[in-house]
């Protein structure tokens, strides 16, 4: 092995950028480990440095390992911190070296996820079977809208129940790379219309870029269902056909009244918010209030895009413009209700860790 | 807690490259990427987040531990040994890659026989 050469008094540029790079950690980990990291870079880059010019005598090396310390740091190591930062902040209870707050965040935010997909999961399944049963209807058929064309659109909604299943069944990084797959589709108008930005209108700007938070914090929310989180509860299963029978509940309205109230994917988020904060509450659990306040951010946000969307032009879509503003006002009372219980609940987990610092994996993760 | 030896539950690779770095001597980063990089003939070189990441776990795990620390210019350096509970885990997982390896290699040699 090669020994590198003295380190000048100041800081290099590789040292000095790879110290920001590790901002991203914890701060009692980099205060503890960033030495440590840093040294081993510079060290390790150094000596590839080095070794690229083997033969062609010590100067050359030296002048390779001087370079080296010139250059950023390479992606690749920065993609190891960034993955090392993800593994910290948002911790499973068998996370080494992770503090109870990145345990509850990570809690947390895994929650999100199963939120997220459940929400997209449910509707899933009713519209897949209602499809599958129901005939083509005429202007549908008319519109050159054939039997298969329904079973083909079925099949790829049911590719969301697979990813739900899959992430409550524990195939955490399977469920991850599907659900990233299905969302494509959905991404593609909100792209189309940032892309145009300049021609069109601001609330159909507004309306994409909620609709994007909406559809990607949920998918982001994966990352932290890493290999050393516990497995869902069996009863998120469950949870899947009691959501797609709710899903039944706009069209009841509908039928009673006329009135065409049902929630986009923006208002699911909202209604999950209301009921992860209603759980929070009964057991007094601050993971499941920071699912509430984080689902109430990104579906408050759609909701507000919705209602940007259907502002332009006014009038049009006056239900659905009522249903978005009924559920922006819960997720608004979502917010508020985090707001004022957090010290509350952040006292009981901290009681709550200080008498069992080894919580079981069945209540993480319920 | 010390990983169940008897257990059977396999380590991934890079897991297997630090502990086998780690045998007979202590080691600091560097030198456990370094390690890695031989070992793995330049196949499998860690990033540092990532060795540092694994080396948690490993220490969580028990099987790996501090054995002391070292200023090297003008930076804390830490140097890893592996535990009695590291060298059984190791053992076992070479045992079992050693009897997929043999598996492997006789059921190749009958098929070219055939």
């Amino acid at each position: 092995m090669d020994t590198p050469p003295p380190e000048p008094s100041e800081p290099s540029r590789l040292e000095r950028d790879y110290r920001r790079v590790l901002r991203l950690l914890p701060a009692g980990y980099r205060q503890r480990w960033a030495d440590d990291m840093v040294g081993a870079l510079l060290d390790s880059e150094q000596s590839a440095a080095a070794a690229s010019a083997a033969g062609e005598g010590p100067e050359r090396q030296a002048e390779e390992r001087a370079i080296a310390l010139l250059q950023r740091p390479p992606l690749r190591e920065v993609a190891g911190v960034a993955a090392l930062a993800v593994r910290l902040h948002l911790a499973s209870p068998q996370t080494p070296g992770a503090s109870a707050a990145a345990r509850l965040r990570g809690d947390a935010v895994r929650r999100v996820a199963l939120v997220g997909l459940l929400t997209a999961a449910g509707p899933a399944l009713l519209s897949a079977v209602t499809s599958l049963y129901t005939p083509v209807s005429p202007e549908l058929g008319a519109a050159g809208y054939t039997r298969g064309d329904a079973v083909t659109s079925a099949v790829w909604t049911l590719a969301w129940v697979a990813a739900y299943a899959l992430l409550v069944t524990g195939r955490y990084r399977t469920a991850s790379v599907l659900a990233a797959l299905v969302v494509v589709p959905d991404l593609r108008h909100p792209v189309e219309t940032l892309v145009n930005a300049r021609e069109v209108s601001p609330g159909t700007l507004l309306g994409a870029l909620c609709w994007l938070l909406v559809v990607l914090v949920p998918l982001a929310a994966l990352l932290a269902w890493r290999s050393d989180a516990p497995r869902p509860g069996r009863w998120w299963l469950l949870a899947l056909p009691v959501v797609a029978a709710l899903g039944l509940a706009p069209w009841l309205l509908w039928r009673a009244t006329g009135v065409m109230a049902a929630p986009d994917a923006a208002g699911s988020l909202c209604l999950g918010a209301a009921a992860c904060a209603v759980v929070a509450l009964r057991r007094r659990d601050a993971s499941w209030m920071g699912s509430a306040a984080l689902l109430a951010a990104v579906g408050g946000a759609g909701s507000l895009g919705q209602l940007a969307l259907l502002a332009y032009p006014p009038g049009l879509e006056r239900d659905l413009g009522w249903t978005a503003l009924v559920l922006l006002g819960l997720a608004v009372a979502v917010g508020v209700v985090a707001v004022l219980t957090r010290g509350r609940l952040s006292a009981h987990a901290a009681a709550r860790a200080a008498t069992a610092p080894d919580r079981s994996a069945r209540d993480a993760s319920a | 807690m010390p990983a169940d030896v008897s257990s059977g539950m396999a380590l991934t690779e890079p897991a297997v490259l630090v502990l086998t770095a780690l045998v007979g001597e202590p080691r600091h980063g560097y030198a456990l990427i370094a390690g890695v990089e031989e070992l793995s003939e330049g196949r499998t070189r860690l990033s540092v987040g990532t060795l540092y990441g694994l080396l948690d776990r490993l220490s969580s795990e028990q099987l790996i531990t501090l054995d002391r620390e070292e200023r090297h210019q003008g930076r804390t350096r830490r140097y890893y040994r592996l535990t009695d509970d590291g060298a059984a885990v190791l053992d076992a997982e070479a045992q079992r890659l050693a009897q997929i390896a043999r598996a492997a290699t006789a059921r190749l040699r009958a098929a070219r026989a055939v």
